[in-house]
């Protein structure tokens, strides 16, 4: 037993398996592999990133660690305890401590609910201020912390636009005194000129509280902006994993490098688009998953599917060929 | 028509909705010039005006008091505005194609696709029957769809959402258009299928000759497709440029504000130099420059008197008060 205290969350083969009716009647169940063999550790203070296109696993990811769905296999460890198969009731109190930020903040606000009230109900569900007055003065500390003026309180959802929104989202999250945010995709449905604001808060916070963010997007250069390590999926799986600065400079999986190459900019019209589209997770190809559209794959990548290896200091990769 | 005559020529296009809270501006004296072979973006956030834009000039505005139009579209030097009903209607989809952003709502969800492009064929009298079905399927192959037969008898629901924008594309390509309007054409995509998708639209201009009106909010996309942009805010044409002199010195403070606000990969952390505020409401304007509240070089001349459109050089003209560029003599 070392000495050193456990990481505030450990993510330990985590999958996420569903059930599909089968193709025809009386044939054989399938199975979606949504998420397979997925371990990573997050510090405290730390921001690790998750990226991956639709159908990566990496919203299912953050929605099995914070047990939104149930995970079909493998364990989360929340500072050394595992929290991933506590029976609901001695489960809440870690709730508290693991919030969501979504993508659409008009779709996971109560509209009946007026701005004071949405953000008071996680302290009433967790019973912390006991107090009205302390938590509606909570309350109106929160919104001017978000950039939101006090006096909006008795304002609902629809009169506050995108960004605004999402802001009391966070205020959400803040509310209970969270440690570890799981932000999927805080930004992707914000005005380019109100993603900035969002993002310049979500640091601002994260200082201020010392908050840990698994920050879920499918924008590389917002991904990369926000986090420390970025551990990049695909199709279930993670393929790389390593600090932000070294995932732009020495990318090792042809995956990664593709979706480098994908991010439209100047000049970018010259270099080859990625063939092919990804494949089904209910059907995925036998060995590495990235095989079909990969460019340097050879026949051992169509037999055995490629682990992940550390190839230096915190950089890790799943493929056969590289590093 | 004259080499030099633009394909498409807007002049004061002017939208205006009325709303509970009174008349909204949606496009307030657009300008826009789109060549042959050009690709000209529109680029803006929501509620900028880009897409009503896209919709007057395709015509599929919606008729009724509630709505009222201005200006002057003109196609290949013909008043679009002027035309008789029919005549308009052979062109929508004709020689002026559009693409949308979410291509599965686009598309009929219960015809195969390949029987959707044999009916726009059909519709501009260019194929029918068994001639149709087996000029969908050649369209399929052309637009990069695997396995076209087999794909031509897909419903779109059984497609993906980058195979249902190559659909989108070939169906739009059915009657070789003059220009092709595309509105957020990878806005619901991945990255990597976005880009194929620009990279086919790209070698349909360079094949065809196709003017292309890329109508985007990512500026991403624009620096890597676009010849020239048009930057919109609040129904508003603010900046025009050639694509590079934009990103190398914008003029606009709302465009320098945009791409300073992209984290880029290259940067490292730390605070991001953000637009304050947000886009205000187009039922209540503010007076004078509708930026200006949000503008770091705003002064009282910005709040009284709304800037006119000025040009400073070749293809370039900016509507600002204290541009960050000096016009050229």
């Amino acid at each position: 037993m070392s000495a050193a205290p456990p990481p505030l969350l450990r993510v330990e083969n985590l999958a996420k398996h569903y059930r599909l009716p089968p193709a025809r009647l009386f044939g054989p169940p399938r199975w979606l592999r949504a998420l397979e063999d997925v371990s990573f550790d997050l510090a405290e203070g730390e921001t690790l990133g998750l990226v991956g296109e639709s159908g990566s696993g990496k919203s299912t990811t953050g929605r099995a660690i914070l047990r939104l769905i149930e995970p079909s296999a493998g364990r989360v460890l929340y500072r050394g305890e595992a929290i991933s198969a506590l029976p609901p009731a001695r489960f809440r109190p870690y709730r508290r401590k693991l919030q969501m930020i979504f993508q659409d903040p008009a779709g996971s606000l109560n509209p009946a609910y007026s701005v004071a009230e949405l953000i008071e109900e996680p302290m009433i569900v967790h019973g912390e201020p006991a107090g009205r007055a302390e938590r509606r003065a909570r309350v109106a500390a929160l919104l001017e912390q978000v950039g939101l003026d006090p006096r909006h309180a008795a304002r609902y959802p629809h009169e506050f636009s995108g960004g605004q929104r999402q802001r009391i989202g966070i205020a959400r999250a803040l509310a209970v005194r969270a440690r570890l945010i799981v932000a999927d995709e805080p930004v992707s449905a914000l005005d380019v000129s109100v993603q900035a604001q969002v993002l310049n808060l979500m640091q601002a916070l994260k200082e201020q509280h010392g908050l840990s963010y698994l920050f879920i997007a499918h924008d590389l250069a917002v991904v990369k902006h926000m986090s420390q390590r970025v551990a990049v999926m695909y199709l279930g799986r993670i393929v790389e994993m390593a600090p932000a600065a070294a995932l732009h400079r020495r990318a090792a999986h042809p995956y990664t490098r593709a979706l480098l190459t994908a991010v439209p900019r100047r000049g970018g019209a010259g270099t080859p688009p990625l063939q092919g589209e990804i494949p089904s997770p209910v059907a995925p190809p036998p060995g590495c998953a990235f095989q079909t559209r990969c460019p340097a794959r050879q026949a051992l990548c169509t037999r055995e599917a490629p682990a992940l290896r550390e190839i230096a200091a915190g950089h890790s990769v799943a493929c056969h060929f590289s590093g | 028509m004259n080499a030099a005559a633009p394909l498409l020529e807007v002049e004061d296009l002017r939208v205006q909705f009325h709303t509970p809270r009174g008349p909204a501006r949606a496009v307030d004296g657009v300008d826009l010039v789109l060549r042959a072979g050009e690709v000209v973006a529109l680029l803006g956030e929501s509620g900028c005006g880009k897409s009503v834009t896209s919709l007057a000039l395709m015509g599929l505005l919606p008729e009724g008091p509630h709505l009222r139009r201005g200006g002057r579209i003109r196609f290949r030097g013909e008043d679009l505005e002027a035309m008789p009903p029919a005549r308009r209607r052979a062109l929508r989809g004709g020689a002026m194609a559009m693409i949308f952003q979410e291509p599965m709502s686009a598309l009929n969800p219960v015809m195969p696709v390949g029987a959707q492009i044999a009916e726009a064929l059909a519709c501009h009298g260019l194929a029918r029957g068994r001639a149709a079905r087996t000029r969908a399927v050649q369209l399929l192959r052309e637009v990069g769809l695997s396995e076209p037969e087999r794909r031509a008898a897909s419903y779109p629901h059984e497609l993906s959402g980058g195979q249902c924008q190559r659909v989108m594309i070939a169906m739009a390509l059915a009657c070789d258009p003059e220009l092709l309007i595309a509105d957020e054409p990878t806005t619901a995509l991945d990255v990597t299928i976005q880009k194929q998708i620009m990279a086919l639209i790209r070698e349909l201009r360079q094949r065809r000759g196709t003017a292309v009106l890329l109508i985007t909010h990512d500026l991403g996309v624009v620096a890597e497709n676009a010849d020239r942009v048009a930057v919109m805010y609040t129904g508003r044409v603010v900046e025009e440029a050639p694509a590079a002199t934009l990103f190398d010195a914008p003029g606009h403070p709302y465009t320098r504000g945009l791409l300073e606000s992209m984290p880029a990969m290259e940067s490292e952390g730390g605070a991001l130099p953000a637009i304050p505020g947000q886009v205000p409401d187009l039922a209540a304007l503010p007076p004078g420059c509708s930026f200006a509240p949000r503008c770091p070089r705003a002064s009282a001349r910005c709040t009284a008197e709304a800037p006119p459109r000025q040009e400073i050089g070749p293809g370039r003209a900016l509507r600002c008060w204290h541009p960050l560029v000096e016009a050229m003599a």
